[in-house]
């Protein structure tokens, strides 16, 4: 009895024993480390967000660094045809190419995190370049830029602010904000013309600034291609939670609506999953990223995406590094140049020929300037829609 | 020494009371150790994550300690706030799942009178004593609700005090920050406006943002010791959890108000639990932001448990987690996810809850076999 006692303590102590010096002294060795590193804090959605975060990483590990993520951690190389293939076809001819940079990123599991995560990459890894990813974290980018101010630092969809919160501009921070009410009118018109029942839905997150510019830009593509049609819209309160963004989904359709475009982070993952579970004629319309490309969510009934290019503008900040070129500011993505966009997804499978030549007009006229498309979701009663298209 | 230790670490005249201390140890020790174990399954190197792990804890000095330490100080006394939230309530025989209701109306709370205008002009020896008053005012009330329907009602606190976190979270997260309080809308900022300057809580290891909330965390901790075991209240409070299965028969029949403590006890574990917002507001953040996603309620039931729900376990067992996670972002140097600490944390409440088992192999180990384990723990009428 003691002896077989004794035994199984041995065993257990071999065993934690082998853990230990099984990989002692399997020091890996470092691979020759590129001379511009950059880091990058992303917000608490983190890795694996299907939308914002993801399209930020991809900027920098996929475009600017050519490798991808091995699942669990670590980098590994990926060839030239996985690297056309990571390129959209709007963004075919800005001549994106390897910038041979590495990346570090640092997830944050908590708001806390920010700080000390810029901190880790700014003092321990002296990163050229520091990207926070996402308004959450304009506070802690503003902070640290006062305090680095010999580390560049990037931040997407706001200004940074500072303690008192209120907007500043450092020599070293370039932040990118986006147009999105302009592809969110390209949306609105795409949903204008596919609807058949009149009735489209809207699902937001939060009504922050970014997502009250989609809404505001696909109420007024709406009203340009038919002033009557209704529009279901509601804010989940949310960008995490996929059974709320599937209940607003389940209650527009149960209202009407036929095609439903949600600004609501993964919390639209569950508007897709009611409407890959109803099949037609329900279409959805994605966000940020071309969602039709993604086959976890429901590329069979993905009409379009809004297209926000936030990896172009992560990639375009590294290449000022890379370049020298590095101005700071703020710096707005427009339909103009590229920053944001329409995905072909299912579109020429609702619109008619005649259709999509209206909304490629209507795409143009934006870009000459022709008319402008309001911001906050309240001006669009009042505003004008273009006629002539 | 001896017996001083042991009085003033868990006022328990045990014979094996340092069986109390030894079990969580234990428990802490398997974790690691399960933990190292799945680190090899995934291919990495358990020495380098926990090297890196805890380097960059705080618990260690080394390179960037500085930093480090102040972190973990930040997040402990956060851990410690929702952990003493849980352990009040479960010294009485309740179970309090709201210390992460608590902590978002204490953020809320601290937000509001930081930045609101009557407030905001004042000087900080008023502005701040005031906001955590107005603090421990609201997250006690929020608390106080779940332990008068308790009382009053009969209603278990595990169903109120869980719907009571999604009335808070709403309330705040759904009305508040995107309606009354949040910030105009040329400021540019999403959530609810700054606090002022005189709202915020005194650096006080610069440069980095270490504040006071570690101190007067460890000040409540020490008042809610001395309440639990140098006063009638306290002692009240403890009969109250030590007879919960018999329904309190017996502090009824020794002339307890049943009800009364049980709405008190709630009071204070949520006017300590919301404490924890109000450091999270007036020290990290500075403002409510529109999306809070703490989770600081949840770890706090860990903390408790942790820390066999006593003042001074509490404390360390907060600090444990709070190094935890602060040597977890870092451990993603080594590309470990960032969730490993947390499978730690999962492990350790786990063999915790394997408490009597641990306890009872202990015992084996020290009195050898002669003995029947069962007398020895107290447990057994012979």
């Amino acid at each position: 009895m003691r002896i077989k006692k004794l035994l199984v303590l041995l065993l257990v102590v071999v065993m934690v024993g082998v853990v230990f010096v099984g990989c002692a002294p399997k020091e890996e060795e470092e691979p020759p480390t590129p001379s511009i590193k950059i880091g990058l804090v992303t917000d608490v959605g983190g890795r694996g967000d299907r939308s914002f975060n993801d399209s930020a990483l991809r900027g920098l590990e996929t475009w600017a660094g050519k490798v991808k993520y091995v699942k669990g951690g670590g980098y590994e190389p990926i060839t030239d045809a996985e690297f056309d293939a990571s390129i959209p076809e709007d963004l075919k001819d800005k001549n994106i190419h390897s910038l041979g940079v590495s990346a570090m990123v640092l997830e944050s599991k908590d708001k806390k995190d920010y700080i000390p995560n810029i901190a880790t990459l700014v003092e321990q890894e002296k990163c050229d370049l520091v990207i926070g990813v996402g308004f959450m974290l304009a506070g802690a980018i503003g902070e640290s830029a006062v305090k680095y101010p010999d580390t560049k630092f990037m931040l997407i969809d706001a200004p940074p602010v500072d303690e008192e919160g209120n907007m500043i501009d450092p020599p070293n921070v370039v932040g990118y904000l986006f147009n999105e009410h302009e592809c969110g009118f390209l949306v609105g018109a795409v949903a204008a013309y596919a609807t058949e029942s009149g009735k489209v839905g809207y699902i937001g997150g939060m009504p922050i600034p970014p997502v009250l510019r989609y809404e505001a830009g696909y109420l007024a593509g709406l009203k340009t291609i038919d002033p009557s049609i209704k529009i279901i819209g509601q804010y989940t309160g949310s960008f995490t939670e996929p059974a709320l963004g599937k209940s607003a989904a389940e209650s527009q359709i149960s209202q009407g609506c036929d095609v439903l475009f949600h600004a609501a982070g993964a919390t639209g993952n569950g508007m897709f999953q009611s409407i890959c579970e109803r099949g037609a004629p329900y279409w959805g319309i994605g966000v940020d990223v071309d969602m039709g490309l993604d086959p976890n969510l429901c590329p069979a009934r993905t009409l379009t995406s809004s297209l926000k290019h936030v990896d172009y503008a992560t990639y375009l900040a590294i290449k000022n590094i890379v370049d020298e070129t590095f101005h700071s500011g703020l710096i707005i993505m427009t339909l103009k140049d590229g920053g944001v966009g329409y995905a072909p997804d299912h579109v020429a499978d609702a619109l008619t020929q005649d259709q999509i030549d209206k909304v490629e007009h209507l795409r143009e006229m934006m870009i000459d300037g022709v008319f402008e498309v309001p911001t906050d979701p309240p001006d669009v009663d009042n505003w004008t829609p273009p006629t002539d298209f | 020494m001896k017996d001083v230790f042991k009085r003033f670490f868990f006022g328990k005249r045990e014979k094996y009371w340092w069986m109390n201390v030894l079990v969580p140890l234990v428990s802490i020790l398997l974790a690691f150790i399960v933990g190292a174990i799945f680190i090899k399954i995934t291919g990495r190197s358990p020495v380098v994550a926990y090297k890196l792990l805890f380097g960059a804890s705080g618990l260690f000095p080394g390179p960037y300690w500085k930093s480090h330490f102040s972190e973990m100080l930040l997040s402990s006394s956060m851990y410690i706030a929702t952990g003493l939230g849980f352990a009040i309530a479960a010294k009485g025989g309740l179970f309090n799942i709201g210390a992460e209701g608590h902590f978002i109306v204490g953020g809320i709370t601290a937000a509001y009178l930081g930045y609101a205008k009557p407030f905001a002009g004042l000087p900080k020896f008023i502005h701040l004593p005031l906001i955590i008053v107005g603090v421990i005012l609201a997250g006690g009330i929020w608390g106080a609700i779940a332990g008068y329907l308790k009382a009053k009602r009969g209603i278990h606190e595990v169903i109120t005090t869980i719907m009571l976190n999604w009335i808070a979270l709403y309330l705040i997260e759904a009305w508040l920050v995107i309606g009354p309080m949040k910030a105009a809308v040329e400021t540019g900022i999403s959530g609810t406006p700054y606090i002022s300057l005189s709202a915020k809580l005194p650096k006080i290891l610069p440069p980095t943002r270490l504040n006071i909330s570690i101190i007067i965390i460890l000040a409540v901790t020490f008042l809610i010791w001395y309440l639990f075991y140098k006063t009638t209240f306290g002692y009240e409070i403890r009969t109250m959890g030590h007879t919960l299965i018999f329904g309190m028969e017996a502090p009824k029949a020794a002339g307890i108000n049943v009800e009364r403590k049980t709405i008190q006890t709630m009071f204070i574990a949520g006017a300590v639990a919301a404490l924890g917002g109000a450091f999270m507001v007036l020290g990290v953040l500075f403002q409510y932001p529109p999306i809070f996603e703490g989770g600081y309620g949840f770890d706090g039931i860990a903390v408790a448990l942790i820390g066999q729900n006593e003042p001074l376990g509490v404390v360390l067992a907060g600090i444990l987690i709070g190094a935890l996670r602060t040597g977890a972002t870092t451990v993603q140097l080594a590309h470990i996810p960032k969730t490993f600490p947390s499978i730690i944390e999962g492990f350790a409440v786990g063999f915790i809850a394997l408490q009597m088992l641990i306890r009872y192999w202990l015992m084996k180990l020290v009195r050898g076999r002669k003995k029947s384990v069962q007398t020895e723990m107290g447990g057994g009428a012979k």
